[in-house]
């Protein structure tokens, strides 16, 4: 049915996470085996790449606060970069920028990061 | 039913006393004949010679069934049948002697006219025979250790020639039909070597045994050869025993024939034994190694059937690989997670390796992409040469690497390791394939057998929650003036969490409220019920939407899954002053059409509830007024209902919902609801809802139908 994947990359600045395909209560999954595990890897500062992110229902909002807590705990973040129009919508209505650093770029994210600024 | 019904008892005491009776006959009839000069006719001859294979008949009758009840096993029946025969050669030897010589009590040299002479033959010859017969039950047992068909018959077929053999000697007797006897001689003689070459118990036997065999079937061979020097009667022949007499020939000349058949057959069995053992020696420990291997899969083979739970599964699966390989070997286990699939395997369980050693010294992606690809056993029998390898030492000399594939696919690997180099043969990585092959279905047993009851946990739970949503939604909505509402539920199949509900706040106001939980099952339920419990409990005092939206929050905040949150929208209709309030908290936006079907999304709101705590809530909510004007409708809804898709996989979407409503707009309530359902069921096709489903219609039509003017 829906398909979903998740590619890491790692820079200088942060862990970026690609996201590919749609993201629902079925794939949500996914995405917390993936958080888990640059978790697990020391890895806290985090940007959740939705270029290729065709939709988001609530189930996979719900997946990003179930880290937000303990990611910002450990002194990392989770940013949200280059969200589709529909998509950025969705994180909209629910007000997710109100507690998420949603940016347009990439690089706006993993220059934050660079500069220090976790929290948004 | 008849003889083999008594009890083996009484049997053997019967056919005891008639090989007796019939023996005493033949010995009258020696007697008869040597001392008195005998009946010369024929058919007394044959009559005799019958009763002496009646006799010996019985005789191995009697043996058979006696060593059927105790069996001694190949080595301990070749022993036994050495120290027989050894006893048989000896007493012949020492009566031959002394029958020959007339040193003992025989005075004369042939006193072949005594009574006391023939007894003595006929003892003898009583003594050989039955030693024959012991020869032939012992030979049994080992030429039918592993019975088949074949066998079975390949044995009847020897014993029915040597028969036949004793026939045909007492047949020329009475017509001398030519090459008879010889005829029978070389039948018998191929059923002979048809049947040396059964040795399938040598293969069985461990190595010392093998050793002891090889003894005892040498001093067999010697034993049997001097018995044999003994039945034939050809002088220069006796190099053993000299001058020892074939007293069987004088006894009878058929049974002498067929027990010289006998001790051929005896022979022969000897020296394919010798031989067999000869060569299986060095092939022992491999054998042994064999026989270790199939317990071992029987018992993985046994595992598949029992262990369903596959925690443990891995544990059992190396106790295995230990039986199998050995207990100084290391192997580990490694499956990836059934849930996700695709993502590389977790070392499930080890022995005799710390998976911080596993880790440190192996490149397990390496080798896990490899056997991904490569689907067949991998053996690396330099293991220290390989670059994916780093050991300290000579930890690991030899790896040997099994995917384990079910249904096509790559579901883990098993790897064995041993420290020596060349340590996994072709036998090897044939047999721990197979090995693989089974592990691999029995995890995929087990996960098949979790995931089912998993299923039908959740197909209960599934049911229990769906019973507590019904529950929870009210069973009719208010009768508002001015106004018309219509609002249903649809449950969905899978996911669900949908509340809406609609209570009379005093006189003139009403309260009301949707949301939807981003959830499943019981704990969406569970939610819903929370979101329900402070509903009803502020509605009637507090109806203000803001008040109770974060009360809401605070009673979600208490007993929250982080990633459980709850959208909504609470309202407040006036139908004093015309107003209807309404503040969104994350929800899909309602959407308001008027009169002249002008539409808007009422997108202004805050956060969705149990996202962060009140405080920060509270400043990110935006509740709005709106007057009401005749004509005005309000369509309230979950997420459900603009994400249901068509076959093609496409969203219903806003749009849609919006251009639906244009059309339906002067209708009542109900007309609305159901104009905008039948559109969205002509969207979706057949497909069944995945998300809960609920749709709200509210219409103002104004006050002007007040009924007191």
């Amino acid at each position: 049915m829906s398909s979903f994947s998740v590619t890491f990359r790692t820079t200088p600045a942060a862990q970026i996470l690609d996201l590919n395909g749609e993201l629902d209560a079925h794939t949500a999954q996914d995405l917390e085996v993936a958080i888990q595990t640059s978790l697990s890897n020391g890895k806290f500062a985090l940007v959740i790449n939705g270029a290729n992110l065709r939709y988001i229902s609530s189930a996979g909002l719900g997946v990003f606060m179930a880290f937000v807590e303990e990611v910002r705990e450990s002194g990392g973040d989770i940013k949200i970069v280059a969200l589709q129009p529909q998509v950025y919508d969705t994180f909209d209505l629910l007000g997710f920028p109100h507690l998420f650093d949603v940016l347009p770029t990439l690089e706006e994210a993993e220059a934050k990061f660079m500069a220090g600024e976790l929290r948004h | 039913m008849g003889f083999r019904s008594l009890s083996l008892r009484t049997q053997q005491i019967i056919l005891g006393l008639s090989a007796g009776i019939l023996f005493a006959c033949t010995v009258v009839y020696h007697i008869h004949l040597e001392v008195w000069g005998g009946w010369n006719v024929r058919w007394r001859e044959v009559l005799a010679e019958l009763a002496v294979a009646a006799t010996f008949g019985l005789v191995y009758q009697l043996l058979a069934d006696h060593f059927q009840q105790r069996k001694l096993g190949p080595i301990r029946a070749l022993w036994s049948l050495s120290l027989v025969m050894l006893g048989i050669v000896f007493l012949s030897g020492l009566f031959g002697l002394h029958y020959e010589k007339g040193m003992w009590f025989f005075t004369h040299k042939i006193p072949d006219r005594t009574i006391p002479g023939v007894l003595v033959i006929c003892g003898m010859a009583f003594l050989q025979g039955a030693g024959g017969a012991f020869l032939l039950v012992q030979l049994r047992e080992l030429v039918l250790f592993k019975r088949t068909a074949v066998t079975v018959r390949n044995w009847y077929m020897l014993l029915w020639s040597l028969v036949g053999t004793f026939g045909a000697v007492v047949l020329e007797k009475m017509i001398p039909i030519p090459y008879v006897v010889e005829f029978a001689i070389v039948f018998a003689g191929a059923t002979i070597i048809i049947n040396v070459f059964r040795l399938s118990w040598v293969a069985y036997l461990p190595f010392r045994q093998k050793i002891i065999g090889l003894a005892v079937s040498l001093v067999m061979l010697l034993v049997l050869f001097a018995a044999f020097s003994e039945a034939v009667p050809m002088r220069k022949w006796n190099f053993i025993i000299w001058e020892a007499d074939p007293f069987v020939a004088q006894y009878s000349f058929a049974l002498n024939l067929t027990l010289t058949l006998t001790l051929v057959l005896g022979i022969l069995y000897s020296v394919t034994t010798l031989l067999s053992l000869i060569f299986h020696l060095p092939t022992s420990g491999d054998f042994q190694r064999k026989t270790d291997d199939l317990a071992a899969m029987r018992a993985l083979t046994q595992m598949v059937g029992q262990v369903f739970d596959a925690q443990h599964l891995p544990k059992l699966v190396l106790e295995s690989v230990r039986q199998f390989v050995g207990e100084e070997q290391i192997a580990w286990l490694a499956l990836s997670d059934a849930r996700t699939g695709t993502l590389r395997p977790k070392v499930a369980a080890m022995t005799g390796i710390a998976e911080s050693q596993l880790t440190r010294w192996i490149d397990l992606d390496a080798f896990y992409a490899e056997l991904q690809t490569r689907r067949e056993p991998l053996i690396l029998n330099h293991a220290v040469r390989d670059h994916r390898i780093h050991t300290p030492g000579y930890e690991i000399g030899s790896l040997a690497m099994m995917p384990l594939i079910t249904r096509n696919e790559v579901i883990g690997a098993l790897f064995v390791g041993k420290t020596l180099a060349d340590g996994f043969d072709e036998d090897d990585a044939k047999s721990l394939g197979a090995f693989a092959d089974q592990v691999a279905l029995a995890i995929d047993n087990a996960r098949l057998f979790e995931e089912r009851i998993e299923k039908e946990r959740l197909g209960r739970e599934l049911a229990i929650a769906r019973e507590v949503q019904k529950r929870l939604l009210p069973d009719k909505l208010p009768e508002i003036p001015g106004a018309s509402l219509f609002a249903s539920y649809e449950f969905a199949h899978e996911v669900g969490g949908d509340y809406f509900d609609f209570v009379q706040a005093d006189a003139n106001r009403y309260s009301f409220i949707i949301g939807d939980v981003s959830g499943k099952g019981t704990s969406a339920a569970f939610y819903m019920a929370a979101l329900k419990g402070t509903y009803h409990a502020l509605a009637r005092s507090d109806a203000d939407p803001r008040t109770l939206l974060l009360k809401a929050n605070e009673a979600l905040s208490v007993q929250k899954e982080k990633n459980i949150f709850i959208t909504a929208i609470a309202g407040l209709l006036d139908a004093d002053t015309e107003t209807l309030t309404m503040l969104r908290a994350g929800h899909s936006p309602a959407i308001h059409i008027d009169l002249h079907g002008q539409v808007r999304q009422l997108r202004e709101g805050g956060l969705g509830l149990g996202l962060t705590n009140s405080k920060v809530l509270a400043k990110t909510f935006i509740p709005i007024t709106l007057p009401l004007r005749p004509g005005d409708v309000f369509v309230l809804y979950t997420d459900g209902v603009i994400e249901s898709r068509n076959a093609m996989g496409e969203p219903y979407g806003y749009e849609r919902l919006t251009e639906a409503l244009k059309k339906c707009r002067q209708e009542d309530a109900a007309g609305i609801h159901a104009a905008l359902l039948a559109d969205l069921n002509q969207f979706t096709g057949d497909l069944r809802y995945f998300d809960d489903l609920t749709l709200i219609v509210l219409k103002w039509h104004g006050q002007s139908v007040r009924t007191h003017m």
